[in-house]
């Protein structure tokens, strides 16, 4: 393949990575204001999307020597991220003056982090991977600890960046048993190896393909790899934990289905092998829901809340990896999960990074209270957005419930389906809660204040508008997405 | 024309739900009296649509319109598609032109209230919402229009939000509902898994293996036993009595609470194949109806008595929906708007007369005061005892007579649902005697003080009034499918015995408050069911959940101990971190991990 030909397939991660340089750049002549830099990421996240976009029907290629493929999944996961992008980088502006940690490195970390995911979800080569995903996690690390002054921000650093290392090492060591059994770590190699492997038992190839998979199910935070989550969030600024638990959780999850997909699970031999791997997301999928939507109950904290209930999510999700496994069923599920929950994620945590600064404590449901006679209109937007988590009608997060659920009914699923369904409505009464404090009661003399400013308000509307128009009309976005073809 | 009908409330519920937001910014206030025309002339529209639409239906079938497609995947796919036939037309007939009554009355009843735009949008929704449950042709449509249902119910109840009890009623009532929905969900997913489809023409026909027939049947039993209050999960519908009084009388008697009987006899083809689904239907009815009758004999605040008299006759109609009489079932839905509505207007007339007074031990006498809600609250009265010609006596005579002569009927069922008809004469005349006659048991400056109601309000209560009188003549709206009969017993026997029970009932209890002086019996929580449930509901979830987040916390500080145990030993390396907790996460992720992997291995090697 010619460079010019290569240099069109990259060309919006190519915007995406001379961004990433020039922001920095800015950022160091015009150090003492934040705009040029923060100019200079704007515009590149909407040229990397917008160019992501235009060439996403294209046919997928591979490159390097087939250590990367470009196709419709990672195109469109990329324009995906340029907008999640966009929206944090509007949407913290208040945040980070508020905080005062205003700072230019804010963007240019974001923008490496959205490479790093651009990356991973096109790697085709497990070393390929390993350095995208570190690439993503590493600005992940110094943005959590990005309050320098709150001890709590700090320890979340440290933790996600402890916890950090672990996903790596484990998935490098699954690497290596990895080649070790198939002398290859480009995934079309390890494939045809398995094609041609008369059996599934082979104990290399097993123990490196678990681990790899576990290396991701530790960063999506499945039970019981879940404990660092809620520190975490609790702890990393507000803007942050909303890119953790979108940019960062949607990589990861495709990544972990394209992991899982390594091997062909349903050649001659691996009978015994795929049922193996059924059997232990089907275990994980029950963890997760049950300590996600049980233990959400008694949060107080809002961060805390939302770490579990992506904890949550992460069992709805592994009920869409198990449909995936199925024939006919692909990665769609997943995506349409993942699209869902992140348009009502962005908006949620911009809300959330609305209060004025509380310091150590963090926002807690005292604060939503009587918020409708102070604002009417963002008590509104919560409510939307928290019944989207809920799953409730009229939001897209029904629909993509809806789907993860009959597909898995379609794949013989059904008795998960049914806990599922359980954990749904049981913590349906910690989304709900929030809403009765704003509406239904007055305010607490301690409730904090809320202010979000312009930009941010706009963010969250954005966020409402996707939730509620892809409440009542999902067919045009479910039918895009299922077209899309999972990458091997 | 169908889809005018909806798009009418919708619109209503955008217009002042708009009007209202924005006077909350601006700090004006809507006029209730403007916002209430605006709602109630969408109901009035919707109502003639709904005529016009009656009309056009083919005498055996139905008219579909496809809105679009509301979503597919893989093999399934979804339209959004209203669904107008002879039961669905009933139900809309009653939602529309009772609703637009409820509207009307609700101007007057409303005009003080500085929040009337909120009031009227959430209406407007309500039916709007209540419209998609009964058109809707697909499962996933009519479970939007349950969840909708249940959204505005929600808030309505809670509408006077300055009241702990109104709040906590609200969230009793959402709980409640959200663990019948779980039913109805999965249903939704039984039915779809052997019908292949979601398509409510598809679903109903559908042929399912005995065991999967009875769970499916048990489980959108559920649905319905949190929707339309039966036990064991009736106690909300007591509770959201806190709500305004029109939403009482459209919400909570007239159409949400009568949903869970459309679900049965739209769903009646699979219903009816599993017998023990259709016994334990028909039980559960007949023991609410009873058990809801006793408990309404001991209360004292008008509308709660009204509110177990609703739970009551929904065990009616379930108990005629058990036995396979549906028609019956959804006729008694169609008078039991009538008169249950006017029952409510009525009360809420008494109330707005008083001031606030809901107490039927300190009213008395008002016959004189308030002639218009008397006369129709008569009406009222003679059609829920059954008394002929009111609408009342057709339809809960159909049903004695059904539960006695049906194929799945006994002289059981028929025994307890003839106790429950005589305990609700003797209730609703308590409640008539207490009220109306007798000597006024309040302040002279009350009942000096008391006046009726504006006209808004005593329209609709004179148009039911004469709904309730000749609404019977009707006949059974619907002809779905008959219950073989069992017995030969002719109706004119069951009508004999029902009327004399009724005149027992109300003979006893009109003798027993005739005395000059009435004393005043507490209010009594007969069967302390709601006591327990709080215990069970309030208490065990909370239990469970605070049960998981103590194991959550326990294992982290035991595994924190354990790090901090092992780096004493090993030399204090990593202590100056104080990142304790992080190293503790990571000992217990590959603690997992490695059970995963041997556990993994063990499998596949």
């Amino acid at each position: 393949m010619h460079m010019n030909e290569i240099i069109q397939t990259l060309m919006p991660w190519l915007i995406l990575a001379a961004g990433i340089l020039v922001t920095l750049l800015v950022s160091v002549i015009r150090v003492e204001s934040k705009r040029p830099a923060q100019f200079s990421a704007l515009l590149t996240l909407v040229l990397t999307g917008v160019s992501a976009l235009q060439t996403v029907s294209l046919p997928g290629e591979a490159i390097f020597s087939g250590s990367i493929e470009i196709s419709s999944l990672t195109r469109i996961l990329l324009a995906l991220f340029s907008l999640i992008g966009v929206l944090f980088v509007v949407g913290a502006d208040r945040y980070l003056s508020k905080e005062k940690i205003h700072l230019s490195d804010y963007y240019h970390l974001l923008l490496i982090m959205i490479l790093g995911a651009g990356i991973m979800v096109a790697a085709k080569d497990l070393v390929v991977l390993f350095i995208a995903l570190e690439v993503m996690s590493l600005p992940a690390y110094t943005l959590a600890g990005f309050r320098r002054n709150d001890s709590r921000s700090n320890e979340a650093a440290i933790k996600y960046f402890v916890l950090g290392g672990a996903v790596g090492a484990v998935f490098l060591l699954g690497s290596a048993f990895l080649f070790g059994a198939t002398g290859s770590t480009q995934f079309p190699a390890i494939y045809s190896w398995s094609r041609q492997s008369v059996t599934g038992s082979n104990l290399l190839f097993a123990a490196g393909h678990f681990l790899v998979i576990v290396a991701f199910l530790f960063k999506v935070a499945a039970a019981p790899f879940h404990f660092w989550k809620p520190d975490v969030y609790e702890g990393a600024p507000t803007p942050v934990t909303g890119l953790m638990s979108t940019l960062v959780a949607v990589a990861s999850f495709v990544t972990l289905v394209r992991l899982i997909h390594l091997p062909a699970l349903d050649s001659t031999g691996w009978e015994v092998y795929a049922a193996s791997i059924k059997t232990t997301i089907r275990v994980l999928a029950v963890a997760s829901l049950v300590v996600g939507s049980l233990v959400i109950i008694t949060q107080k904290n809002l961060k805390r809340l939302f770490a579990y209930s992506s904890i949550s999510q992460s069992g709805y999700l592994m009920l869409g990896v198990l449909a995936s496994l199925q024939p006919g069923h692909g990665i769609a599920p997943v995506l349409i999960y993942l699209f869902g929950y992140v348009f009502a994620a962005v908006g949620l945590f911009v809300l959330l990074s609305q209060s004025e600064p509380r310091g150590d404590t963090g926002v807690e449901l005292v604060d939503l209270t009587g918020l409708v006679r102070r604002s009417p209109l963002r008590t509104a937007l919560w409510s939307v957005l928290l019944f989207s988590m809920a799953g409730m009608p009229f939001t897209v997060g029904f629909f993509t419930k809806y789907f993860i659920f009959i597909s898995s009914v379609g794949s013989g699923e059904t008795p998960l389906v049914v806990l599922a369904a359980m954990c749904a409505v049981v913590s349906a009464y910690a989304y709900l809660r929030p809403i009765g404090l704003m509406v239904m009661r007055d305010a607490d003399p301690g409730a904090a204040q809320w202010g979000g400013g312009f930009w941010s308000q706009l963010v969250v509307v954005v966020s409402v508008i996707l939730v509620v128009f892809l409440g009542l009309m999902p067919n045009a976005m479910i039918q895009y997405l299922k077209g899309i073809p999972l990458i091997h | 024309m169908i889809t005018s009908m909806i798009l009418f409330p919708l619109a209503g519920f955008v217009i002042n739900g708009a009007w209202s937001l924005w006077s909350a910014r601006n700090g004006t206030r809507v006029s209730p009296r403007v916002s209430g025309s605006i709602a109630t002339t969408a109901m009035v529209a919707a109502f003639m649509a709904a005529i016009m639409a009656r009309a056009q239906i083919p005498a055996t079938g139905s008219i579909e319109v496809d809105c679009f497609r509301w979503f597919s995947l893989g093999s399934l796919s979804v339209d959004f598609k209203l669904r107008l036939d002879a039961l669905s037309s009933i139900f809309t007939l009653v939602i529309t032109g009772v609703g637009a009554m409820i509207h009307l009355y609700s101007v007057s009843y409303m005009e003080e209230d500085e929040a009337a735009g909120k009031y009227f949008a959430y209406l407007n929704l309500f039916c709007f919402m209540m419209l998609n449950l009964v058109l809707g042709g697909t499962l996933p449509q009519v479970f939007l229009g349950w969840e909708g249902v249940g959204l505005a119910s929600y808030l309505l109840i809670g509408f006077w939000y300055r009241e702990e009890a109104n709040v906590a009623a609200g969230q009793k009532a959402f709980i409640m509902n959200r663990i019948g929905d779980l039913g109805f969900l999965i249903a939704m997913f039984i039915g779809y898994k052997y019908s292949g489809s979601l398509d409510l023409t598809t679903v109903e026909k559908v042929i399912l293996p005995a065991g999967v027939g009875t769970s499916f049947v048990l489980l959108i039993f559920l649905a319905c036993t949190g929707k339309s209050a039966q036990l064991p999960l009736f106690t909300w519908l007591p509770d959201a009595m806190a709500g305004p009084t029109p939403v009482s009388a459209l919400i909570h008697a007239a159409t949400m609470v009568t949903s869970g009987v459309y679900l049965l006899a739209r769903l009646s083809p699979v219903i009816s194949q599993s017998a023990t689904g259709m016994a334990v239907i028909a039980g559960i009815g007949a023991a609410t109806a009873l058990i809801t009758a006793i408990i309404a004999c001991f209360q004292r605040d008008i509308k709660k008595v009204l509110a177990y008299s609703t739970v009551s006759q929904l065990g009616f109609m379930f108990a005629a929906c058990g036995v396979g009489a549906f028609g019956a079932g959804v006729f008694h839905v169609m008078t039991h708007a009538f008169f249950k509505a006017l029952l409510f207007l009525a009360a809420g007339s008494v109330i707005h007369g008083l001031h606030g007074e809901q107490d039927i031990f300190k009213m008395g006498g008002l016959k004189k005061k308030l002639p218009v809600t008397f006369w129709t609250f008569t009406a009222g009265w003679a059609a829920i005892l059954g008394l002929p010609p009111f609408s009342g006596f057709f339809s809960k005579d159909e049903i004695l007579h059904q539960a006695l002569v049906s194929n799945s009927g006994s002289a059981w069922l028929f025994g307890v649902l003839l106790i429950a008809a005589v305990l609700t004469a003797f209730y609703m005349t308590r409640l008539y005697r207490l009220v109306f006659f007798g000597t006024p048991r309040m302040d002279q400056a009350k009942f000096d003080h008391a006046h009726e109601s504006p006209v808004p309000m005593a329209l609709p209560l004179v148009l039911l009034g004469v709904l309730s009188l000749a609404g019977g003549f009707a006949g059974e709206p619907v002809h779905l499918a008959h219950p073989e009969s069992a017995l030969s017993t002719p109706t004119w026997v069951i009508m004999i015995v029902s009327v004399i029970a009724a005149a027992i009932g109300a003979t006893i209890a009109f003798r027993r408050y005739s005395v000059s002086e009435v004393k005043a019996e507490p209010t009594s929580d007969v069967f302390r069911i709601d006591a327990v449930y709080s215990k069970l509901f309030g208490g065990g979830l909370g239990v469970i959940a605070s049960a998981s987040q103590w194991l959550e916390e326990r294992v982290v500080q035991g595994m924190i101990r354990m790090v901090a145990a092992v780096t004493d030993l090993s030399g204090n390396m990593i202590r100056v971190l104080q990142v304790g907790s992080a190293q503790a996460y990571l000992l217990m992720m590959i603690i997992a991990l490695v059970v995963m992997v041997f556990y993994f291995m063990k499998g596949v090697v």
